[in-house]
């Protein structure tokens, strides 16, 4: 069976004495090629979902399988985007897209290897930066690199928790149309699972919307508007009002409940 | 350092019209007037003094008129000349101190065209000792730190006794060792060796365990080996700190050399200021003590371009 299947997954962390429950007994299911958005208010269980995925973190029970398989660790079949700090700082722009090809791909040589990380540098619209360090570049400019790097590797799934979390309003929306473009242009599409809480982020983005109360996912809505969809026409559709509205109320009713039931004016 | 000062040019006036070429003249001037001291000491002929007075003055115009700043430059070269302007005035001219306690610059610089082949066989002697111990101890600290940090429960279990060790300055078992190991020579690298590594390895162990977690996670999804991990990540996100250390370490290293040497040795610049101090040579005692601190300068200098060359990043 191919995709990523969520089978009863919980995770508690364990600080010296004290358990906090962070997933409770989650299961879902994500086809191949969809694009999935996890969205939820702040302390969900958005990152800690992730980082099962990415198999930075053992699950207490439960388990996710990728194309029926368990997974244990990471993968690299996977391929992650982390909110910041995600460059090594002392490897410019090219050689730390090439440092995640080299894990992979032990058979490639310098030439190849120059080339791939060049190619996917020019996809990212970073031809021109292809020598400075992340310490010469914005957090716009280093995130790009990041998805760069992440997709030379050809991943099979692009995990994404919160890429453009850091970033300002204007330059997020070049990045998620960049990143929409480069998944599109796929002839077989990746998996991308991306963490959010800008609702209008997740409905551009998402064939999916997987909405998480705490501990838990409490909603998957599909959103079905057509692409290549267009940020500027999007707010005059009513299907995208109507789906807005009830991602606002969930969230609202979510931090209702957070605060004890009493009313909030937002 | 100002932006007025790294673009102003500066002219041959500029150059010329200053305290330290002011100090230069007089001082060389005086060195050709007669000489009290010479009633009662040989004085040897100043050519070396000559020569070093008229190094500092080279150096100082190379950094004047280099990029840094230049009002440091003139403050350095004006403290360095007037101790050597003084000091001439005060031996060689006037006379005014015990000649057999402080010798004239003249006689004290003459001793390295004297004794040249005997000072440069004891600095490689000593460079030989010094340089093994504690390339040993650099090498193996840090490589032994980053493996024993990176692994939770061995690097519980040691870093504490590392800890512990390294407050013990290896000065203080250093006879015992000299003792024990066969040569002199094993001995003194093992003491140089001893006088670094603990604090080297336990200061890596420590930063291997403090590092950024992104980093780290950021290499594991990467899927890198563990060898990967420890050399091409671990290793260059804590090489600013090593460099830094270095410096640190060397001085160390340097002052552990010069007591191995004190104890046991027959060569090396260590064992040559301590015979002229036991023969009451006080001339060569200071011609050896500026050679030792000319040749540490030497060293940390090398250590600041090897830092300058390979940290371009800042974190
Ligand atoms: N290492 C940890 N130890 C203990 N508790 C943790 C740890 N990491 C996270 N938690 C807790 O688990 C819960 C879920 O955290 P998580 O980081 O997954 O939230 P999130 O949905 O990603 O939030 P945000 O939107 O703020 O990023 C939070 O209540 C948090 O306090
Ligand atoms: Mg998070």
């Amino acid at each position: 069976m191919s995709g990523i299947e969520i089978q009863e997954l919980s995770l508690v962390y364990k600080t010296g004495r004290e358990k906090f429950l962070a997933l409770d007994n989650i299961s879902t299911r994500i086809e191949d090629g969809e694009f999935i958005c996890v969205v939820g208010s702040s302390g969900c269980g958005k990152s800690t979902l992730l980082g099962v995925l990415e198999g930075l973190m053992t699950p207490s029970s439960g388990r996710v399988l990728i194309d029926g398989k368990p997974i244990h660790g990471t993968g690299p079949e996977r391929a992650v985007v982390f909110q910041q700090y995600t460059l090594f700082p002392w490897m410019n722009a090219i050689q730390n897209v090439i440092f995640g090809i080299k894990q992979v791909r032990r058979d490639l040589s310098a030439k190849q290897l120059e080339d791939t990380g060049m190619e996917f540098l020019q996809k990212v619209g970073l031809k021109d930066f292809m020598y400075k360090l992340p310490g010469e570049m914005s957090g716009g400019m280093q995130q790009r690199v990041a998805i760069a790097r992440a997709l030379a590797v050809n991943p099979k799934i692009l995990l994404m928790d919160e890429p453009f979390g850091a970033i300002d309003a204007k330059t997020r929306l070049t990045l998620q149309e960049m990143l929409l473009k480069l998944w599109a242009e796929d002839e077989k599409k990746k998996t991308v699972v991306f963490v959010t809480h800008d609702i209008d982020e997740a409905i551009l983005l998402a064939d999916k919307i997987l909405f998480m109360a705490p501990k838990r996912i409490s909603h998957e809505i599909p959103v079905t508007m057509p692409r290549p969809r267009d940020r500027d026409s999007m707010y005059d559709n009513k299907k995208f009002r109507d789906l807005r509205n009830k991602l606002v109320i969930l969230f609202y009713n979510e931090v209702k409940e957070h605060i004890g039931g009493e009313e909030v004016f937002l | 350092m100002s932006a007025a000062n790294k673009d102003a040019k500066i002219g041959l006036p500029g150059m010329l019209l200053n305290l330290p070429v002011f100090l230069y003249i007089i001082s060389a001037a005086l060195v050709f007037l007669p000489s009290r001291m010479s009633e009662r000491v040989t004085m040897s002929n100043p050519v070396a003094f000559l020569f070093v007075l008229t190094f500092c003055i080279v150096f100082f115009w190379v950094k004047l008129g280099g990029k840094g700043d230049k009002r440091q430059a003139k403050d350095i070269g004006t403290v360095v000349l007037t101790f050597f302007l003084l000091w001439e005035v005060i031996t060689t001219k006037l006379d005014r101190l015990p000649y057999i306690f402080v010798p004239a610059p003249e006689n004290v610089f003459y001793s390295y065209i004297q004794l040249w082949d005997y000072m440069l066989s004891g600095l490689a002697r000593s460079m030989y000792l010094l340089l093994t111990g504690f390339i040993a101890s650099l090498v193996l600290g840090v490589s032994l730190g980053i493996a024993v940090g990176w692994f939770p429960r061995l690097r519980q279990a040691v870093f504490p006794i590392a800890k512990a060790i390294s407050t013990v300055p290896a000065i203080v078992y250093g006879p015992y060792i000299v003792v024990i190991m066969p040569t002199f020579t094993t001995a003194s690298i093992l003491v140089i060796f001893f006088g670094t590594f603990w604090s080297t390895f336990m200061n890596m162990i420590n930063r291997v365990g403090t590092i950024d977690a992104r980093i780290i996670n950021t290499a594991k999804v990467l899927n890198v080996n563990t060898r990967t991990m420890l050399f091409s990540i671990i290793m260059p996100y804590t090489l600013p700190r090593i460099i830094n250390d270095m410096s640190v370490a060397l001085s160390i290293s340097m002052m552990t050399l010069t007591f191995a040497e004190m104890i046991g040795a027959d060569r090396g610049i260590g064992y040559f200021v301590r015979r002229s101090l036991d023969y009451a040579n006080y001339t060569q005692a200071f011609a050896g003590i500026f050679f030792i601190a000319v040749v540490i300068t030497v060293l940390q200098v090398f250590i600041a371009v090897l830092k300058k060359k390979l940290i371009k990043w800042n974190y």
